[in-house]
């Protein structure tokens, strides 16, 4: 998680990297959801979106830190 | 506090809600050791509003806006710093460059360009003096503002949300019901003129604000989302009832001077409709009893059946098609394929004039309160120039900006007070974070339920945003007297400052924006006269944009003015007239044709001369439009609709005249 991205000579810390990756990823997982009508069955759909959110980047910052080991 | 309860479960949900996102945005900010934590704080309560949706968009526009602003002052900054004149120079170009163009936009968009101009003042000033730290402040600036941002959209969203969507439906029930409301008394003459134009003109109001609010739908995280052009085809059936109710008053008006048995069964159909309308139900039918206006003769009498016949179903047509949409609203998904995209609306009305009066002023308050800065030498003397500066922008918008001015200093003393008695004697003795939110809670979640409330929302504002600002809360706090001083007089100064100069160059009378307001209106109709317009709906929605505008006037106007008794429904009504008429007339025959040219160049030079001075030019058009309507003793059926709305013109341009004397010789009218 300390480590950083070397971006054409712009450093950028890996967690933010992580965090624009993982919102790509969550948009396009909440257009997919609206599409099938998973919202429909959803009681709060803004809390389950900043849960699925979280999900995303905590998984992928330990699969980021599990790769890096 | 005698007529509503200040503290509503709503309010004091609202106050907690943005109390744990200030204080969740003051938590991370110390935790990454960021250099100025009450940026983030105060960037909370001022995105801070009830609806999540609402939060949404001011943040995105917000964060959008400081990050033209810190782009310009990296670009300015440094470059210029050397010569603090040529500095201030660009700095008051920008400010009041961006200040003019968010006035000439009415949406939430504006906040853009108005925070890209005031960021330069938070963040390049402190600069002048340590231009190395340019690139460290600004991003510093950006990240604590995206910071109180995020907490704000998060928190409004997750805890406990309360919709745009829902929220805007409702409004728009409420309106299409008082919408209704005024139909059935229209029908039934229960309201005098005055009252039903202020009406009118309040729903117009209504509905351009309404119009604004859509644009933070998309923003929503309701199941309404999607609908916004469900919702935006919509508001665009609904304007179009204002014009046919002003028709409606005036054509009831002449059927009740014609008093003929036809005229009568026509009053009996517009009261039924009246009557209908005022049901719960709601749906309207009419028609079946409206005398047949084709087997009537041809008279003036039969032209105003037509029209009251063409209205009634217009009116009818109107309602059902806002009802089918808004019932669409409900089962969206399916629904919003069906509907046709609504035409492309306008752009909302700018007043050039006033945006640049209001940009001067920026610049003028800026420029004096810099030279002040400068010669004065005093260090605070540029939290002076920054708040004058920031609170010209913010308050550019209004017409008289003093009333409201002058409450927001009693307001900020009292908040430099609260200030004091925390930074001295309740700061210094607390250690650690839960007291320290403990104690901030005591003083801004009682201020937080003030902002929730329109009518205490600048009390709230004042002290919400200034004490963070003024208690400069950091990670460690250090009290200084001298500082804090400093900077709490220099507040106050700032804005007895600004007061100052929005009295000399801003401030004008509600009289003279109707004024230009209604000017607007009779360019408009002179521009169809003359054939240069566009579409019709184009000025449909440009005039009720205009009527909603001169509505929020209209009630500080004094009953004296010569704008107080303008209608400019009947002007809109007028120029779609004139417009229908411009398509009928290409077909009709020769003869036809060139009366309706003369009588377009007549209401060209008609619309060109001040409401005092048209006596003449409106006898002058009334004449040629009753030789127009005379001719329909040999009509054929193409023209009748052309003479159909002719006589709609007429009874726009006025309602009280005699009809056209119809029997006349065959002499006369060849003369004529």
């Amino acid at each position: 998680m300390t480590g950083q991205f070397d971006l054409y000579g712009v450093f950028l810390p890996s967690f933010l990297a992580i965090a624009l990756f993982a919102y790509g990823l969550f948009r396009m997982m909440t257009s997919l959801f609206a599409r099938i009508g998973l919202y429909r069955g959803v009681w709060h759909p803004s809390l389950f979106n900043l849960a699925l959110y979280i999900t995303l980047v905590g998984g992928l910052s330990a699969i980021f830190n599990w790769l890096q080991t | 506090m005698s007529a509503r309860p200040v503290v509503t479960t709503g309010n004091v949900l609202f106050s907690l809600k943005t109390f744990l996102a200030a204080m969740l945005a003051y938590f991370i900010a110390i935790r990454f050791d960021l250099p100025r934590p009450f940026w983030a704080v105060a960037t909370v309560y001022i995105v801070a509003h009830p609806l999540s949706g609402a939060i949404s968009s001011k943040s995105v526009h917000r964060l959008l806006g400081t990050l033209i602003g810190g782009t310009a002052t990296i670009i300015l900054v440094p470059n210029l710093v050397n010569e603090p004149i040529l500095l201030s120079v660009a700095i008051i170009a920008w400010v009041s460059g961006c200040t003019f163009i968010s006035l000439l936009d009415r949406t939430p968009r504006s906040y853009v360009s108005l925070l890209a101009g005031y960021t330069v003042l938070l963040a390049g000033l402190p600069l002048v003096t340590a231009p190395v730290n340019t690139f460290d402040t600004v991003v510093a600036r950006v990240e604590e503002i995206g910071l109180g941002i995020l907490c704000a959209s998060i928190v409004s969203h997750a805890v406990l949300p309360v919709h745009v969507g829902t929220t805007l439906l409702g409004r728009i029930d409420a309106w299409m019901a008082r919408a209704q409301a005024l139909l059935a008394a229209t029908a039934t003459a229960e309201q005098d003129e005055a009252q039903s134009r202020a009406e009118r003109y309040a729903l117009a109001a209504d509905a351009a604000d309404l119009r604004s609010f859509t644009t933070q739908l998309q923003y929503d995280g309701s199941r309404y989302r999607h609908a916004a052009t469900l919702v935006r085809s919509l508001q665009d059936r609904m304007v179009y009832l204002l014009p046919l109710l002003s028709e409606l008053e005036d054509l009831r008006g002449a059927m009740a001077r014609l008093d003929s048995p036809q005229a009568k069964q026509a009053m009996s159909a517009i009261n039924a409709l009246g009557s209908s309308a005022s049901n719960a139900s709601g749906i309207l039918t009419v028609e079946s009893d409206l005398p047949a206006s084709s087997e009537a003769p041809r008279s003036w009498e039969s032209l105003l059946l037509a029209n009251v016949a063409r209205n009634l179903r217009d009116v009818v047509e109107v309602c059902r098609v806002c009802q089918s949409l808004r019932e669409a609203n409900e089962n969206t998904a399916r629904a919003a394929g069906r509907v046709a995209s609504p035409d492309p609306v306008p752009r909302p009305h700018g007043d050039i004039g006033m945006a640049a009066l209001s940009a001067l002023a920026v610049a003028i308050c800026l420029a004096t309160s810099t030279v002040f800065w400068i010669a004065s030498g005093w260090t605070d003397g540029m939290t002076f120039a920054q708040i004058s500066g920031v609170l010209c922008c913010l308050l550019a918008t209004m017409d008289d900006p003093v009333p409201a001015m002058r409450k927001f200093v009693s307001v900020t003393i009292g908040s430099s007070i609260a200030a004091f008695v925390y930074g001295f004697a309740v700061l210094p003795t607390i250690d650690g974070f839960v007291p320290l939110v403990a104690a901030l809670g005591l003083f801004l979640i009682p201020a937080g339920i003030c902002l929730a409330m329109p009518s205490l929302a600048i009390v709230g504002m004042g002290l919400c945003i200034n004490f963070p600002l003024l208690l400069t809360l950091q990670s460690h706090q250090s009290s200084d007297f001298t500082t804090f001083a400093n900077s709490s007089v220099a507040t106050v100064l700032a804005i007895v400052w600004t007061i100052v100069v929005c009295s000399v160059f801003r401030s004008v009378k509600a009289e003279t924006n109707a004024r230009r307001l209604f000017s607007v209106v009779q360019r408009c109709v002179v521009r169809i006269a003359s054939g240069r317009h566009t579409a019709p709906h184009v000025m449909h929605h440009h005039v009720i944009d205009v009527a909603g505008l001169s509505a929020v006037r209209a009630s500080k106007l004094p009953p004296t003015s010569d704008t107080a008794d303008v209608d400019l429904m009947r002007d809109l009504r007028t120029g779609l007239n004139i417009k229908a008429m411009q398509e009928l007339s290409e077909e009709a025959s020769m003869l036809v044709s060139l009366k309706a040219e003369r009588i377009f160049s007549g209401l060209e030079t008609l619309y060109r001369l001040a409401p005092a001075e048209r006596g003449e030019a409106l006898g002058h058009t009334l004449e040629l439009l009753d030789d127009l309507i005379l001719s329909l003793g040999h009509a054929t059926d193409a023209h009748m609709a052309l003479l159909v709305r002719a006589a709609a013109l007429r009874v726009c341009l006025a309602p009280e005249a005699d009809p056209p004397t119809l029997i006349i010789p065959p002499s006369k009218r060849n003369a004529a």
